[in-house]
């Protein structure tokens, strides 16, 4: 029924008021749909974008993905040995690449021009390492940046004697380490690390060659 | 049928009983314009219920929506809102089809008496009401079922025990992102692990009481196995251990009562053979409780001793 109409038996005026009372009166049930309405797209917006948001920046996936990160750098850091020496015979080009994909462009720079070191006892001495994490805890964090500690411990081994095969384990080792991470195009990158029992150096190479 | 009602219905405007017979209302109709004036407001609505009420079936509907309308009115005055039901009592079909008669009105003057927006029924606004009060519900568990997280100073000072630095003063201040319940239990972790993991041979029940204030009650019991190790061996070995505060600490996992902190400890360690302290770069995690108010510790795991 589209149309209605108001009789208004007395007079003109009566009939325009009625209509205009049933205007108002349609009019104010409208407003208060479109309101309740209102109201809850942006309740379940609310919800929605809180579920989704949960998944990926809560603080806790946060906390995770700092720990992930500062666990994977000090396990590639602190492991290598022969195998990764190169055909050059004088680098350890895999090694180079494992630990450099988890750093920030600067810090990488800095880890390249340190890593000769490790290479070298590497080459020179048939060193390898290997590396346990045993706990990680996040000390610092905010939105893009991250001090995480990492604990783990280290197991240096030399050849038996020069050329051979056989391993002797010359030492374990417990590492302190604090790992400062910043977030780069969404993902946690390494920035500068150092053993906790010093003072962190203005200069980002405290521990690059282990 | 209008008692109901605050408005007239075509039947009250010609002055016939809702039962009248066609002719009636006819009659009534001519009766009623008979002395008007076209151009005046109330032939042209006479007109509008003689177009419906002479055409058999916009009658029929019409007497279906007025009794419609006469329940409606009746619900809403027991709620005792009522006005809004008028204002449809009158509303008829007016479409330019099926004209009662050649004598009969325009249909054009039917159309011309106005438009109303279509009345929202009370049901569909109940219906409204009810989502968006479930919504709001489910935005309110929402929110505070969530944990509060906000950025706290995790500050620690300490002196080196690393051989070549001892006594170099050892500086960790962070800001730290984290849930309410995490800031609590980081600080009473990093203040529980020097009772904790400190003794001194010749203060055994004072050692073991610092620490009981500091743990569960739950784990005073592994505590105190442990510790009864220490105390037959102590009074040989002259074993005093001196945990200091903190290089740093950091949290690992929370959950609503328990947190799981990661401690990192220099220890200095003298006994019978050592009068000068040795010093041992450790760390520990634990697991607090919340009892009542404080975080005690409710677990300990260590790296194995190197005493």
């Amino acid at each position: 029924m589209s149309t209605t109409t108001d009789p208004g038996p007395d007079t003109e005026t009566g009939a325009e008021t009625d209509q205009a009372t049933a205007n108002r009166g349609a009019l104010l049930r409208w407003g208060v749909l479109a309101l309740l309405i209102a109201v809850i797209l942006a309740a379940v917006g609310y919800v929605g974008w809180q579920l989704t948001r949960g998944a990926d920046e809560s603080v806790v996936s946060q906390r995770e993905q700092v720990m992930a990160a500062a666990d994977k750098f000090v396990g590639r850091v602190n492991t290598y040995g022969p195998d990764d020496v190169g055909s050059d015979k004088k680098t350890m080009p895999k090694y180079r690449e494992r630990v450099g994909e988890l750093l920030t462009p600067k810090f990488e720079k800095s880890f390249l021009g340190n890593v000769a070191f490790a290479e070298a006892t590497v080459v020179q001495q048939g060193v390898g390492r290997t590396t346990s994490v045993h706990s990680t805890g996040v000390a610092g964090l905010d939105e893009d940046s991250a001090t995480v500690l990492v604990v783990a411990e280290l197991a240096i081994s030399y050849p038996k004697s020069e050329g051979s095969e056989e391993r002797v384990e010359a030492a374990r080792q417990l590492a302190r380490t604090e790992v400062e991470l910043v977030k780069q195009n969404g993902k946690w990158l390494v920035d500068d690390w150092y053993p906790a029992e010093e003072a962190p150096t203005s200069e980002s190479s405290e521990g690059v060659t282990p | 049928m209008s008692s109901t009602m605050t408005s007239p219905t075509w039947y009250d405007l010609l002055d016939v009983e809702p039962d009248a017979a066609t002719d009636d209302i006819r009659a009534a109709w001519k009766s009623a314009i008979a002395d008007l004036d076209p151009t005046d407001r109330r032939f042209r609505t006479l007109n509008d219920a003689a177009a419906v009420l002479l055409d058999e079936k916009k009658r029929a509907a019409y007497d279906a929506e007025l009794a419609a309308l006469e329940e409606a009115a009746v619900e809403d005055e027991d709620r005792g809102a009522d006005e809004e039901t008028a204002d449809t009592a009158v509303a008829a079909d007016a479409d330019d089809d099926d004209e009662p008669a050649d004598e009969e009105p325009d249909a054009e003057e039917s159309a011309a008496t106005g438009r109303t927006l279509p009345l929202l029924p009370t049901w569909g606004l109940v219906a409204a009401g009810a989502l968006a009060l479930a919504a709001v519900v489910a935005a309110g568990v929402v929110f505070f079922g969530q944990d509060k997280v906000s950025t706290v100073a995790n500050n620690n000072v300490t002196t080196s025990t690393v051989e070549g630095a001892v006594g170099k003063q050892i500086t960790r201040n962070h800001k730290l992102l984290v849930e309410e319940q995490g800031a609590e239990a980081l600080e009473a972790a990093k203040k529980a692990v020097v009772p904790l993991l400190s003794y001194d041979y010749s203060k055994m029940d004072e050692s073991k009481s610092k620490a009981h204030d500091v743990m569960t009650k739950d784990y005073r019991e592994d505590y105190d196995r442990l510790f009864a190790v220490l105390v037959d061996n102590v009074p040989e070995t002259k074993t005093v251990v001196k945990t200091l505060a903190p290089v740093d600490a950091g949290v690992i996992r929370v959950a609503e009562d328990t947190v799981q902190i990661l401690v990192l400890v220099d220890r200095q360690v003298t006994n019978a053979q050592r009068s000068t302290p040795i010093g041992y770069q450790e760390y520990a995690m634990l697991t607090m409780a919340k009892v009542g108010d404080k975080w005690l510790v409710d677990k300990v795991e260590t790296q194995p001793s190197q005493d």
